[in-house]
């Protein structure tokens, strides 16, 4: 009952706030009256009488204050009344809050952004049960040095069933699928997955139904999509599900769709059952399969990578041949997926906080700037009796409200630029592609912008904290100078957004050099007009002289593709995925070196011409030929790293080396050398490599590179249908373009170093801004004594120097602080710089007179300003 | 001002002295119970206004008093404060509170 009461009474103040207040008032002046009367009483005439009461009284606001302070929600509804005046005074000073608003709206939509990229690709488990235990097996080629090739069929298969720690296990492959569409026929990427696949990831599919077992074994009729891929394409029609698809192979029926945001790496959309013949079954050396398991219950990843270890070396005595060396390595899902990803998004969130540095210290300084406007208002109301707590309050919900309103703009800016990223985007960031504006980013955005609210309104409560209201009152517009303490607090906001901006400039600038340079670096080939089929033709011709004679056949038709001027043939191409990289281990005959001494090289067997087909210039000796085959002398060319490695310089044509690529060491004699190619990244310096002819190490792989003066990817289709033609049951591995390799190879630096050019400008407008705004608010509190300088006679130009000296002062103290900030920080971009030292002198310079220039830029209206008013108006007017 | 002798209510005691006001004149309006105050205490105890009706609205608050609009003599309308059960018991309390307060204030200043 009693809490009834204090509910109703609640409720009351909450629902009839103007009742009571007209109850106050009443009550207020039933005492004043009474008082009067009472005064009269005593003698006192009427008009005396009020007065005199009023007196006795005090102030009637701060009763009524304290008497509304006594009510329930109290507080929340002075913040209320706060947030309104905040509201109305934003709205008065449309000028200011546009330029706030709009400067936290891009600083905090950036951040928003940011944190969605990072939230959804870092932070989040994978779309998997569990997914701590899922973990990757890889070929671990011990002699080599490669811990992560693909695995072969047969050392799945036994892998599969010798491990108890790692259970169940399944084998993925790429796939690609024709799809009739309404325009025609489209080539998709698709996952082959094999038959524990989805007990593996372990995620209940959105609709329908996994492959039964069956149809592991019959044709591959049956394929599962992604969920975006339901929603893009089938326009998330659930009658879809049973429904046939034509494909150029016959029909195939969809049968189910998975989950949202089970997205692999790539973005492949369809699922297929990974079939493969009983021969294909027994191959051991051509590794396409990627395999992915789940720790079995209890198992730690250490445990596992033990068995692995052990496993391995079972399998290679069982099959010393094919398994010499091989050995099996496992790595946690997470770390296979993330690794690469970190990198480019810590520096994004680096950049991006500079980035909100200089909007924070932007809103801080107009806030500033205001509340020196303001400072006479606040005396006064401090002198009538508002505490300091009122005032305090009043300013952070002031900047709340503004802080708020700017979040909600920047929602609109995180949404648009999450696009932009998202368009901008390196492809093989996983997940990338699913990252959203949702309720976590919300709350992001929201603890952000509150924070903000809080920094920016350090500045002006430091000024209404120290400041004593009575020089604030007694402060009149004739001073000549400005306080001095608000001065150096708005050049300090100025100067550490001078230098945010700056450390941002020389980040984009440190990448944009990195990226020229990396793209004018020497690659040693030509990208331009060339596509490449790659095949896996292991298992369809088991035999060498099978595999010569596909090759052969293959060559002679896409030559005859129209446009095409050449093809080559090679088991790597430059820029392709380091999967492709194989190595040979080489050792000089007659050096003194037996095969364990092998130094490593990088391998391909290729066609005569190749060199010719990729524009690799020949060195020394000759290209390989037709005669260069089975039936004659082994023979090898090489780079000139080789030569350099091996032979110091010498002249190596005539030269024999032992060759241990795809089998026993074979001796052979270099014919020819060429130049060196840029073979594993752009930014690698060209490796020492061994190539021999196709014809006489015909392994499975095979890249056919055709050059034509066409656009590389029109001859796709032609490309296709030759292979149709020659083995209509083989699969295209994949189909691309060399300038596609390119691109690719330095996509992640492009996309961070675009990102960054967005944001150093973004952050050297607001910091041209801002320092505009200080400059000029400090010449309008300075123009009398710009008056009296001109009255004395100091010429315009004098007076022009003296701002720009101001803007020039501001600019240097900015710029030292933004070196110094970028020396700290560039640490981050280390990995993606190219050619470059991280402290590259040219960069730091030309970043900082772009900044001086720009702060010299924003003085320009100011020091045109101060000369134009006519000192006598000025002195007079005060 | 040096000679005189009228004192501010320590802090807390006005509540207590409204209470007490208010136990025997059962219904009365805020300048009423200042004036009560006043005029018992031989105007040594001055009621400031700008505490007074903060300490109203907060005993009506808690529950101690009630409040009815009523019309006044000259027909303005007024609000007139009434003591509820709970507040004579905390009446009582207080009133125990301050005895023991009191009594202990005037044992230190005749023996310290």
């Amino acid at each position: 009952m009693k809490w009834k009461r204090i509910f109703g009474l609640a409720a009351t103040d909450v629902l009839s706030r103007g009742q009571r207040e007209r109850e106050l008032d009443a009550e207020l002046a039933d005492h004043l009256a009474r008082e009067t009367a009472a005064l009269e009483q005593q003698g006192w005439s009427a008009d005396a009488a009020r007065q005199e009461a009023r007196r006795r009284f005090g102030s009637l606001s701060t009763t009524k204050d304290e008497v509304r302070a006594q009510r329930f929600g109290a507080v929340a509804e002075s913040v209320v009344r706060d947030a309104r005046f905040g509201g109305r005074w934003l709205r008065r000073s449309p000028g200011f809050t546009a330029a706030a608003l709009l400067t936290l709206a891009l600083g905090l939509g950036a951040t928003t952004a940011v944190f969605s990229i990072l939230d959804t690709v870092l932070l989040r488990p994978l779309p998997y049960r569990d997914d701590r235990e899922l973990v990757t097996l890889w070929t671990h080629e011990t002699r080599v040095g490669n811990p992560h090739q693909l695995v072969s069929p047969a050392n799945f298969r036994d892998w599969r069933a010798r491990s108890t720690s790692i259970r169940p296990m399944a084998a993925m492959s790429y796939w690609s699928e024709d799809w009739q569409g309404a325009d025609g026929i489209t080539s998709i990427d698709a996952w082959a997955v094999s038959e524990d696949f989805f007990t593996v990831m372990d995620r209940p599919l959105a609709l329908g139904r996994t492959f039964t077992p069956d149809e592991y074994v019959t044709a591959r009729n049956v394929f599962i999509v992604t969920y975006g891929f339901w929603q893009r394409q089938l326009g998330s029609d659930s009658a879809a599900i049973g429904r046939s698809f034509r494909t150029p192979k016959g029909s195939s029926t969809l049968i189910g769709v998975l989950p949202a945001g089970f997205e692999l790496l790539g973005n492949r959309d369809i699922y297929v059952p990974l079939i493969l013949p009983e021969e294909q079954w027994r191959r051991r050396q051509a590794t396409y399969l990627l395999v992915a398991g789940r720790l079995a219950p209890g198992a730690t990843l250490e445990q596992a990578r033990a068995e692995a270890v052990s496993i391995g070396r079972t399998l290679e005595g069982e099959y010393p041949r094919e398994n010499e060396d091989v050995s099996i390595s496992v790595t946690a899902l997470r770390d296979e997926l993330l690794g690469d990803a970190r990198s480019p998004i810590y520096m994004l969130a680096g950049a991006v906080l500079c980035l909100l540095g200089v909007a924070c210290a932007n809103v801080a300084n107009l806030l500033l700037l205001r509340s020196l406007a303001r400072r006479r208002e606040f005396a006064l109301r401090s002198a009538l009796g508002a505490s300091g707590n009122r005032l305090v309050r009043q300013l952070v919900v002031e900047s709340g409200v503004l802080a708020l309103a700017g979040g909600a703009l920047a929602l609109f800016v995180a949404w648009g630029g999450l696009r932009l990223f998202l368009a901008l985007a390196p492809a093989d960031i996983p997940r990338l592609q699913a990252a959203a504006i949702d309720g976590r980013v919300l709350a992001f955005a929201l603890a952000v912008s509150t924070i903000s609210a809080i920094i920016c309104a350090l500045g002006p409560l430091a000024r209404v904290l120290h400041g004593a209201p009575r020089d604030a009152l007694s402060e009149t517009s004739t001073a000549s100078t400005g306080s001095r303490r608000s001065r150096a607090s708005q050049h300090t906001l100025a100067a550490v957004q001078i230098g945010f901006a700056l450390t941002l400039i020389i980040g984009a600038g440190l990448l944009v050099r990195s990226v020229q340079r990396l793209l004018a670096v020497d690659r040693g080939f030509d990208t331009r007009g060339v596509a490449a089929l790659t095949v896996q033709a292991w298992d369809d011709y088991p035999s060498g002289a099978q595999r010569i004679a596909f090759a052969n056949e293959m060559e002679r038709r896409l030559a005859a593709i129209p446009g095409v001027t050449r093809v080559g043939i090679t088991t790597a191409l430059p820029l392709h995925s380091p999967v492709g990289n194989q190595n040979a281990g080489v050792v000089a005959v007659g050096s003194g070196l037996t095969d364990r001494d092998a130094r490593q090289a990088l391998a391909a067997a290729v066609s005569p011409t190749y060199f010719a087909t990729l524009g690799v210039p020949l060195r020394d000796g000759r290209m390989f030929t037709q005669f260069d085959d089975s039936s004659s002398r082994p023979v090898a060319i090489v780079n000139e790293a080789l030569v350099r490695e091996h032979f110091a310089g010498r002249q190596a044509v005539g030269e024999r080396i032992r060759v241990s690529f795809y089998g026993p060491p074979k001796e052979s004699e270099i014919v020819g050398v060429v130049a060196d190619v840029r073979h594993a990244g752009l930014q690698e310096a060209p490796k020492p490599s061994v190539f021999v002819p196709t014809a006489q190490q015909p392994t499975g792989v095979m890249m056919f590179a055709v050059k034509s003066d066409r656009v590389p990817a029109t001859l796709f289709p032609d490309m296709r249908n030759v292979l149709r033609s020659v083995n209509s049951g083989l699969p295209v591995d994949e189909l691309t373009t060399a300038d596609n390799l390119l691109e690719l190879s330095t996509r992640e630096r492009r996309f961070v170093m675009t990102l960054l050019l967005g944001f150093s400008a973004l952050a050297l407008v607001l910091a041209l801004v801002g320092t505009y705004g200080v400059v000029s608010h400090s010449m309008t509190e300075r123009r009398r004594e710009i008056a009296v300088r001109m009255a004395l006679g100091a010429s315009h130009q004098s007076v022009r120097g003296l701002v720009l000296k101001h803007g020039a002062r501001l600019a240097l103290a900015g710029s030292t602080l933004g070196i110094l900030g970028a020396a700290l920080l560039v640490r981050l971009l280390q990995a993606s710089l190219f050619g470059i030292s991280r402290f590259d002198p040219p960069t730091y310079a030309v970043g900082t007179l772009l900044v001086l220039a720009a702060a010299l830029l924003a003085c320009i209206v100011p020091a045109v300003q101060a000369v134009r008013n006519n000192p006598a108006n000025v002195l007079r007017s005060a | 001002m040096a000679t005189d002798t009228r004192q501010d209510l320590l802090q807390g005691t006005l509540d207590l002295l409204v209470l007490k006001v208010l136990s025997v004149q059962s219904s009365m309006h805020g300048w009423g119970i200042a004036q009560a105050i006043q005029r018992t205490s031989r105007e040594t105890l001055m009621v400031n206004q700008g505490s007074l009706y903060p300490a109203l609205h907060r005993l009506e608050r808690r529950g101690w008093l009630s409040a009815e609009w009523g019309t006044s003599e000259n027909n303005r309308s007024a609000k007139y404060y009434r003591l509820t059960a709970d507040g004579r018991r905390a009446l009582q309390d207080q009133t125990a509170d301050w005895e023991r307060f009191a009594g202990a204030v005037r044992l230190i200043l005749r023996l310290a």
